[in-house]
C-alpha cells in the first residue's frame, strides 16, 4: 500500500517535500524502497525518474 | 433640383458614396474602386457617377484612411522632437512592456522620429506648475537656429513637435518657443503638446505630438487636392473631413490638427451604427464593421458612442487624443485559415486582402479564407456578389477548403463550417474582452452589424455571445459612407488637472470646468459650426490609489457643493459598476473632458423598400452544423416591405452584403428599414 | 475521438474567461502592480487541480498556476469546499511565490457537482513586516517579511470570514489598499464563475470533462515534438546572485539539463544552499522560471496547461537557493532569481543546442527601488514600488531591445509626470545609456539612467536588485553589458557614491530603510544586455548607424568593434578593414 496519508494534527505547521523533485507533499505521498530506505515522493511517475535519473547520477558521482 | 448631403468613405479597395436627399430622405449609393495613389481621384469619379447636379450638393463629408495608411507604411514627414533637456530619449524608452511573453526575438517598435532629431531645451516646469529652470530668450534663439539649420538641410522640410514636461499644467514655455519658431520659420509646421493634448504621461503625449507633425504635410496636401477637385467639379458647398472622434471638421481647418484623422476612415461606421440603432429604438449596441481584412468593433452606450482617450495602431505607439473607441480584430472575409504546430485550426490575422483576395475571386490565391468557407456552405451567392458585378467561383472555394478538410479528417462542409466557427469565436472573444475591459456587461447589448461581411456572421455571433438581438441597417456595405454624412460637428477636449475631493474647493473645480467648456465651444466655432452647440463636461475620477478612472458627468447648471456632488456621483457609479464603493475614501479627479457638438438635423433616410411582404425568391441548399444541408429560402432584401417578417433559416441578399438568419431565429424589417433578428423563443 | 475544432474553440473560450477575470482585477484594483505592473494571473483548473487554462500575461506566475492551486485542493480536500467559498494564501512553503503575492481559489460547481476551480494570484503592495512596501530587502527570515497566511478561508458560502479579514487588515500598513485589492480579486473570481456557468450550460458538463484531458494531451504532444528535435545529452551552466544583502559573496545557481528523446529533466541539485538573505525562492518560482526559460526555445504558441509541462521534470532539492525551507526569507527570489534562472536556462544552457533561438543575458534584475514617506503637500503617507527597464541581450538576428522589462514580467513603467505628481521627487535626467550595450555581432540593449532629487524633508528608501558587480554576460564571443549602479549624492556633496559608502549598508544592491533628506540625489542606472557573437563581425554600417543615433561613441566603435568613423560620422571602410585585420 505505497500511498501514505500524512496524519498530522490540524494545528501542525511543518510541511514535507518530495524527496525526488522537491515539490510539496500536502496530504499524501507515494513510497518506494531503495536499499532498505523508504523514499517519499509526490507521484508514482517519480519513482521511475528516481531510478532512471537520480540513481544513475549518484552512481556516477561515486 | 433637390438639396443633397453627400458622405464619402475612401476604403482600401472601394470608395463608397452615399447621397441623401434632404427633402425626401431618398438614398442613392455609388461604389467605385479606390485610387490609393491619388485618393481624391476616386472621390471625384464617385461624385461624377452619382448623377447629381453640383448645385444640388449642399453638404459634403469625407472619411479617409490616408492618415492610417501613412502611419502603417511609415511615409510621413521628417519630425524634429523638441523636449525638456535630459528627457530626449523618452520616445525611445517608451513604456518598457512588450507584446508577447515567450518571444525572445520580439523587436521593440521604432518611433516615428529619428533619435538624432530628438533635441533638448534647457527649461523645467514642476508638477505644481512652478518653474525650476526658466526658459531664457538666448536658449530659444539657439533652438530656433538649430531648427532652421535642419530645415535647410532637409529637402522636404521638417515638421516640429514640441513637448515639455508638465506643459499641460504650465504651457507658457511651449507657447513662447512655438511663437518664436512660427515667427522665424513660418513655413515650418509646429505641433505643440499643450495645444494638442494637454494630458499627463509624457511618452503618450510626446508620441501624439510627433504623429501630428508626421502627418501634417499629407493632410494639408490632401485637403488642398480635394478642395481643388471639388471646385473643378463645380461643387461649392461646405466640405468636411471626418475626425477620429466621430465629428466633422471643415477641410480648411483640418490641417490645424492632422493627428485627428488617424481613425477617420473607421469612425463613419460607428456613426452609422449609432444612427441606425437610434432609429431602431435601441440604446446599447455593439457595432461590428466587418470587411475584407479586419473587423472593427465599437460600443454605443445609452445612445452615445463610446470614446477612448487613446488608440494604438502599432503596439507601443499610442496616440492620445479622444477617438471613437474602436478595436480592430484581424478577422475579415479574406482572413486565411491555417493550422498551428499542434494542429489547431486558426483563422487570421493573416489576410489575402483584396488582391489576390479569397480563392473564389479567381485571382490566383489558393488558401481558404472565410469567404471561401461561406461560399462552400452555400451562404454566399456566387452569381450575386456585389450585385452580380463580380463572379465567385465555387469550385475554387471548394478546392481551397479541401486541404483543411483533409487535415481535420472531416467532410468539406464540416471543414468550411469549422473555419467560420473559429472566425466567429475570435470575434466573440474580442467582443467579450472589449466589454470587460470597459466595465460593461455585454449581455445587455444588441449587435449592430455592417460592412461587407458583417451581416453574414452577426446571427452566429449573437448566439455565440448571448446577445439578444441583431440589427442590420439598410445598405450595410456602405454604412461608413452613410455615417460620414450623418456625423455632427464635434470637438473633444481633454485636460489633465488633478483635484482631490478633500483638498479642492468648489470654486477651483467650477472654474476649471468653465474654462474647458469654453475652450471646446470656441474650437467648435473655429471648425465651422454655425448652429446651436451642445456642451457636455465630465471628469475622469477614481479613488486615490486606484489606477483606472470612471467618467462622471458634471452638471453644468447646478449651484452649491460641486465637489461633494461629483464625489457622490462617483461613489454611486463605482458601486453600480463594481458592486462596491468606499464612501469614506478620497476621490481624485484626474482629467476634465469636454465635448461640444452641433447636432445636425439629419434627414430620416428612406431606403427604397420593396413591395413584397416576405416571399423568398428561390431556395438554395445551405449547410448548418446542427441540421446539415437544408433547402433555405433566399430573399432579395430590396424586395422586402417595411414590416415584413420571416423565420430562419434564411439568407437575405443585397448588392453590398448578405445576411444570414439561423434556424430558431426570426427576422423582420422595422419601419426605418433596419433588419432585426432575434431568437424565436427565449431559452 | 474528441472533435479537434471543438477543442480549439473550448480552449479559446477558457482562456477568454481567464482574460475577463484579469480585466475585472485590473479595473478595480488598488495596487499599481495589478494595473500598470500587470503583476497578476488568472487560471482555471479542472476538478483535480490541474491547470487547464490561464491568462497569457505574466510568465512569472506559471509555477503557481501549475502547482499552487492543486496543492491547496489536496491540502484542504475538495469536499472541504462549498459553493461560495474562497481560500487565500501567500505561504511560500506551501506553494506561494513570495509573500506579497496572494493566491485565491474558489470551487466551481455546475448543477450541484464540482466541475473545476477558478484561481487568481495578485501582488499586494503592503503586507506588514519589517519594511513598508512589502519588500523587506534585509530580512533574514520569513517572519520579518510580513504576514504569512497558510491556506485559509476568506469567504464562506459567499459571506466574508470576518475573523480572517480582521487579522489580515490589522497586519498590513495600508489596510484600505488590501481591502480593495482582495475584493477586486474576489470579484474577478466571481466573474470567472459566472462565465464558466454559461460555458457549461452551452456545452454541457460531460462534453467539457471529456475534452479537457484531450486539451492537456494536445499541449503535451506539442512540447514532446519540440523536445524530440533537440539533440539528446546533458547540458550544464551556472550563474549567480552577487550577494544576498547579508553576506557579500556570490550565491550560485547550477543547472544540469538533460534531453532524452521527448523528455527533459532540469536538475538544480548542484545549486548553493539557501542564503541567509532574501534572494531564495520556493519551488514554484524555480518552476516558473525554468519553464519560462525552456518555453523561450520550445513550445512558443502551445496552450499553456498542465499537459505542456508533463515532458519536463524539475528537480529542486529543499534547502537550496531554488527551494527555500522554513524559515528562510524569499521575497527577492521572485524578482531577482527568476530572470537569473530564465537566462541561465535559455542563454547559457539551451544556447548550446539551439543557438538561433536564444539570447545573451539581459540586465537580469527588476531593479526594485522602494520608497515611502509623508507627502509635504497632502500630509498623507505614500509608498511606491519602482522598477526599471533594462537592456535585453543580443539575439541571433537582432540587437537586444533597449529599455525593456525583465523577461519574466510584463509591466509598464511609471511616467515621469505621474511619478512627480504623486511622489516628492524631481527628475533631472531619464535617458538611455550610450556605450553600455555589450559589444557583439548583435549588441546588447541599453539600460536606463534615472536621476532624481528628494523634494521632501525625508524619504525612506530600500532596494533589491543585482548585477552591480557581475555583469550581464555575452555569448558566442559577445561581451558583457554594463553593470547596474544605484548611487546617491548627499545634499551638499558633489560626488555620487554607493549606498554602502554613503550610508554604511551591507550591500550596495540590497538594503532597506535608508533615510534620505531633502536635496539628496539618487542615480538609478539599470544594466545593459550582453552581446551575441564576436563584435568584430558586426556589420560596420550598423556600427556607424549606432554612432549616428548616439548609442555609441566613436572611440568605442574603434576599440570594441574595430570600426573607424570619420569626424562627420561617415564610415571609413578601408581604415575599418585595416583595423579589424589588426585586432
Amino acid at each position: 500500500m505505497p500511498w501514505v496519508q500524512r496524519d498530522e494534527p490540524w494545528y501542525q505547521t511543518e510541511v514535507e517535500y518530495c524527496q525526488v523533485t522537491g515539490q510539496l507533499l500536502p496530504r499524501r505521498y507515494w513510497t518506494f524502497e531503495v536499499n532498505g530506505n523508504v523514499v517519499k515522493t509526490c507521484h508514482p511517475r517519480y519513482e521511475r525518474l528516481y531510478h532512471e535519473y537520480l540513481a544513475r547520477r549518484e552512481a556516477r558521482e561515486r | 433640383m433637390s438639396p443633397h448631403r453627400i458622405g464619402v468613405d475612401t476604403g482600401g479597395t472601394f470608395t463608397d458614396l452615399v447621397a441623401v436627399d434632404e427633402a425626401t430622405g431618398a438614398v442613392n449609393t455609388v461604389k467605385v474602386p479606390s485610387t490609393p495613389q491619388q485618393p481624391a481621384a476616386a472621390t471625384f469619379e464617385a461624385l461624377r457617377r452619382c448623377g447629381l447636379d453640383p448645385g444640388e450638393i449642399e453638404f459634403f463629408v469625407l472619411g479617409t484612411t490616408i492618415a492610417t495608411n501613412c502611419l502603417l507604411e511609415r511615409k510621413g514627414q521628417r519630425v524634429v522632437y523638441v523636449t525638456t533637456a535630459g528627457f530626449e530619449d523618452v520616445p525611445y524608452i517608451q513604456r518598457v512592456d512588450r507584446k508577447s511573453l515567450y518571444d525572445l526575438q520580439w523587436v521593440k517598435p521604432t518611433p516615428y522620429v529619428d533619435r538624432p532629431d530628438c533635441i533638448g531645451v534647457r527649461e523645467r516646469v514642476l508638477a505644481d506648475g512652478s518653474v525650476r529652470i526658466p526658459l531664457e530668450d538666448g536658449e530659444i534663439q539657439r533652438v530656433v537656429e538649430e531648427l532652421r539649420r535642419r530645415d535647410e538641410e532637409c529637402e522636404a522640410g521638417i515638421a516640429v513637435a514640441v513637448n515639455f514636461l508638465f506643459a499641460y499644467v504650465e504651457p507658457e514655455h511651449e507657447r513662447r518657443l512655438a511663437a518664436a519658431i512660427r515667427h522665424v520659420l513660418p513655413a515650418v509646421p509646429v505641433s505643440v503638446s499643450s495645444e494638442l493634448a494637454p494630458i499627463w504621461r509624457e511618452y503618450e503625449r510626446g508620441n501624439t505630438v510627433i504623429v501630428d507633425a508626421y502627418l501634417g504635410h499629407l493632410i494639408r496636401s490632401f485637403a488642398r487636392e480635394l478642395d481643388d477637385s471639388l471646385r473643378e467639379a463645380g461643387v461649392s458647398c461646405p466640405r468636411f473631413f471626418l475626425k477620429s472622434n466621430g465629428g466633422q471638421v471643415a477641410t480648411d481647418a483640418a490641417a490645424r490638427q492632422p493627428v485627428n484623422f488617424v481613425l477617420s476612415g473607421l469612425a463613419g461606421g460607428m456613426i452609422a451604427g449609432k444612427h441606425f440603432a437610434e432609429a431602431a429604438g435601441r440604446k446599447d449596441v455593439i457595432t461590428l464593421d466587418m470587411g475584407g481584412t479586419s473587423a472593427d468593433v465599437g460600443i454605443v452606450v445609452q445612445g452615445t458612442i463610446r470614446t477612448a482617450g487613446q488608440h494604438e495602431f502599432e503596439f507601443g505607439l499610442p496616440i492620445a487624443i479622444p477617438v471613437v473607441d474602436l478595436t480592430t480584430i484581424g478577422a475579415g472575409g479574406s482572413s486565411i485559415a491555417g493550422f498551428d504546430q499542434g494542429g489547431f485550426l486558426h483563422v487570421g490575422p493573416k489576410s489575402a486582402g483584396a488582391d489576390p483576395g479569397p480563392a473564389c475571386y479567381g485571382k490566383g490565391a489558393e488558401q481558404a479564407t472565410v469567404t471561401d468557407a461561406n461560399l462552400v456552405l452555400g451562404r454566399l451567392n456566387s452569381l450575386y456578389f456585389l450585385g452580380g458585378e463580380f463572379r465567385l467561383d465555387p469550385a475554387l472555394a471548394r478546392s481551397a477548403v479541401k486541404p483543411v478538410a483533409v487535415r481535420l479528417h472531416t467532410e468539406l462542409e464540416a471543414a468550411a463550417h469549422a473555419i467560420v466557427e473559429v472566425a466567429c469565436e475570435n470575434m466573440a472573444g474580442a467582443i467579450r474582452l472589449l466589454c470587460a475591459d470597459r466595465g460593461l456587461d455585454y449581455r445587455g447589448f444588441d449587435l449592430m452589424s455592417f460592412g461587407g461581411a458583417g451581416p453574414l456572421h452577426a446571427a452566429l455571433l449573437a448566439r455565440r455571445i448571448g446577445l439578444r438581438r441583431v440589427i442590420v441597417p439598410p445598405s450595410p456595405g456602405l454604412a461608413s459612407a452613410f455615417g460620414a454624412q450623418a456625423a455632427d460637428l464635434r470637438v473633444d477636449r481633454r485636460l489633465t488637472r488633478l483635484f482631490r475631493s478633500d483638498l479642492t474647493t468648489d470654486a477651483e473645480l467650477r472654474s476649471a470646468v468653465e474654462q474647458i467648456g469654453r475652450a471646446a465651444l470656441d474650437e467648435l466655432l473655429s471648425e465651422g459650426s454655425a448652429g446651436k452647440p451642445v456642451l457636455m463636461v465630465s471628469v475622469s475620477a477614481r479613488y486615490v490609489g486606484q489606477n483606472f478612472e470612471q467618467e462622471v458627468t458634471v452638471p453644468l447648471d447646478v449651484d452649491g457643493d460641486l465637489v461633494r456632488l461629483m464625489a457622490e456621483r462617483f461613489h454611486e457609479q463605482h458601486r453600480r459598476t463594481y458592486g462596491y464603493s468606499l464612501d469614506a475614501a478620497v476621490v481624485e479627479f484626474v482629467h476634465l473632458n469636454a465635448t461640444a457638438a452641433e447636432v445636425r438635423e439629419s434627414p430620416r433616410p428612406s431606403f427604397l423598400a420593396g413591395g413584397s411582404d416576405g416571399k423568398p425568391g428561390e431556395l438554395r441548399p445551405v449547410y448548418f452544423k446542427e441540421t446539415g444541408w437544408v433547402e433555405t429560402p433566399i430573399y432579395r432584401r430590396a424586395s422586402l416591405a417595411l414590416g415584413a417578417a420571416l423565420d430562419g433559416p434564411a439568407v437575405l441578399e443585397e448588392v453590398d452584403s448578405t445576411t444570414l438568419v439561423l434556424a430558431g431565429q426570426v427576422a423582420h424589417v422595422d419601419p426605418t428599414g433596419n433588419l432585426l433578428i432575434e431568437e424565436a423563443q427565449r431559452g | 475521438m474528441v472533435d479537434h475544432v471543438f477543442l480549439r474553440i473550448l480552449n479559446s473560450q477558457l482562456v477568454n474567461i481567464c482574460e475577463e477575470m484579469g480585466y475585472a482585477m485590473m479595473r478595480t484594483s488598488y495596487s499599481t502592480m495589478f494595473s500598470e505592473g500587470l503583476d497578476f494571473s488568472t487560471m482555471i483548473l479542472e476538478p483535480g487541480g490541474d491547470l487547464i487554462a490561464m491568462q497569457n500575461l505574466n510568465p512569472a506566475m506559471l509555477g503557481q498556476a501549475l502547482f499552487s492551486g492543486r496543492w491547496v485542493i489536496e491540502d484542504l480536500g475538495a469536499d472541504g469546499f462549498e459553493p461560495g467559498d474562497v481560500v487565500v494564501h501567500n505561504d511560500p512553503y506551501r506553494g506561494g511565490s513570495h509573500m506579497p503575492e496572494h493566491l485565491l481559489i474558489a470551487p466551481f460547481h455546475h448543477r450541484g457537482a464540482l466541475r473545476g476551480w477558478v484561481c487568481n494570484v495578485g501582488h499586494l503592495s503592503e503586507i506588514g513586516g519589517m519594511a513598508p512596501g512589502s519588500f523587506a530587502s534585509t530580512a533574514t527570515d520569513v517572519y520579518q517579511e510580513g504576514l504569512r497566511l497558510p491556506p485559509v478561508k476568506v469567504m464562506r458560502r459567499g459571506e466574508p470570514v470576518k475573523d480572517v479579514w480582521r487579522i489580515i487588515l490589522a497586519n498590513h500598513r495600508t489596510p484600505d489598499a488590501s481591502w480593495g485589492d482582495l475584493n477586486a480579486m474576489i470579484g474577478a473570481l466571481n466573474v470567472g464563475l459566472r462565465r464558466l456557468e454559461a460555458l457549461f450550460d452551452e456545452h454541457g458538463g460531460e462534453s467539457i470533462e471529456e475534452a479537457t484531458p484531450a486539451l492537456l494531451d494536445y499541449s503535451e504532444a506539442w512540447i514532446r515534438r519540440d523536445i524530440e528535435r533537440l539533440p539528446d545529452g546533458t547540458y550544464s551552466g551556472e550563474d549567480c546572485q552577487e550577494d544576498d544583502g547579508v553576506e557579500l559573496r556570490p550565491h550560485f545557481l547550477r543547472a544540469d539539463l538533460t534531453v532524452e528523446g521527448d523528455q527533459m529533466i532540469v536538475d538544480w541539485s548542484r545549486s548553493d544552499p539557501q542564503a541567509r538573505g532574501v534572494i531564495n525562492c520556493p519551488y514554484v518560482v524555480c518552476a516558473s522560471a525554468t519553464y519560462s526559460g525552456v518555453f523561450q526555445v520550445v513550445g512558443g504558441d502551445a496552450p499553456i496547461n498542465a499537459g505542456a509541462v508533463r515532458p519536463i521534470d524539475i528537480i529542486a532539492p529543499p534547502g537550496t537557493l531554488v527551494n527555500v525551507r522554513h524559515p528562510g526569507a524569499c521575497v527577492g527570489g521572485q524578482t531577482e532569481l527568476q530572470p537569473r534562472i530564465i537566462e541561465l536556462i535559455q542563454g547559457r544552457i539551451l544556447s548550446q543546442i539551439a543557438p538561433e533561438r536564444t539570447a545573451a543575458a539581459s540586465g537580469g534584475t527588476s531593479g526594485n527601488f522602494l520608497f515611502g514617506g509623508v507627502h509635504p503637500r497632502t500630509g498623507r503617507y505614500f509608498t511606491h514600488y519602482h522598477f526599471e527597464g533594462m537592456g535585453w541581450g543580443g539575439r541571433a538576428e537582432t540587437d537586444g531591445n533597449n529599455a525593456q522589462v525583465v523577461p519574466h514580467g510584463n509591466c509598464k513603467n511609471t511616467p515621469i509626470e505621474v511619478f512627480e505628481t504623486r511622489y516628492p521627487w524631481v527628475h533631472s535626467e531619464y535617458r538611455l545609456n550610450p556605450d553600455a550595450g555589450g559589444p557583439g555581432r548583435t549588441r546588447g540593449g541599453l539600460g536606463i539612467t534615472r536621476v532624481i532629487e528628494v523634494e521632501a524633508d525625508e524619504i525612506v528608501v530600500s532596494a533589491l536588485c543585482d548585477r552591480s558587480k557581475v555583469a550581464p554576460w555575452g555569448i558566442f564571443g559577445g561581451r558583457d553589458g554594463q553593470c547596474l549602479a544605484y548611487l546617491v549624492k548627499v545634499a551638499g556633496s558633489d560626488e555620487f557614491k554607493t549606498f554602502s559608502d554613503a550610508f554604511g549598508t551591507t550591500s550596495d544592491t540590497k538594503f532597506a530603510n535608508v533615510r534620505l533628506r531633502r536635496g539628496d540625489t539618487v542615480m538609478l542606472r539599470s544594466p545593459s544586455g550582453g552581446g551575441y557573437g564576436p563584435p568584430l563581425e558586426r556589420a560596420p554600417e550598423l556600427v556607424a548607424e549606432d554612432a549616428r543615433a548616439g548609442f555609441l561613441s566613436h572611440e568605442r566603435a574603434r576599440e570594441d568593434y574595430g570600426v573607424v568613423l570619420r569626424q562627420d560620422g561617415s564610415l571609413d571602410a578601408e581604415a575599418t578593414e585595416d583595423l579589424r585585420r589588426e585586432l
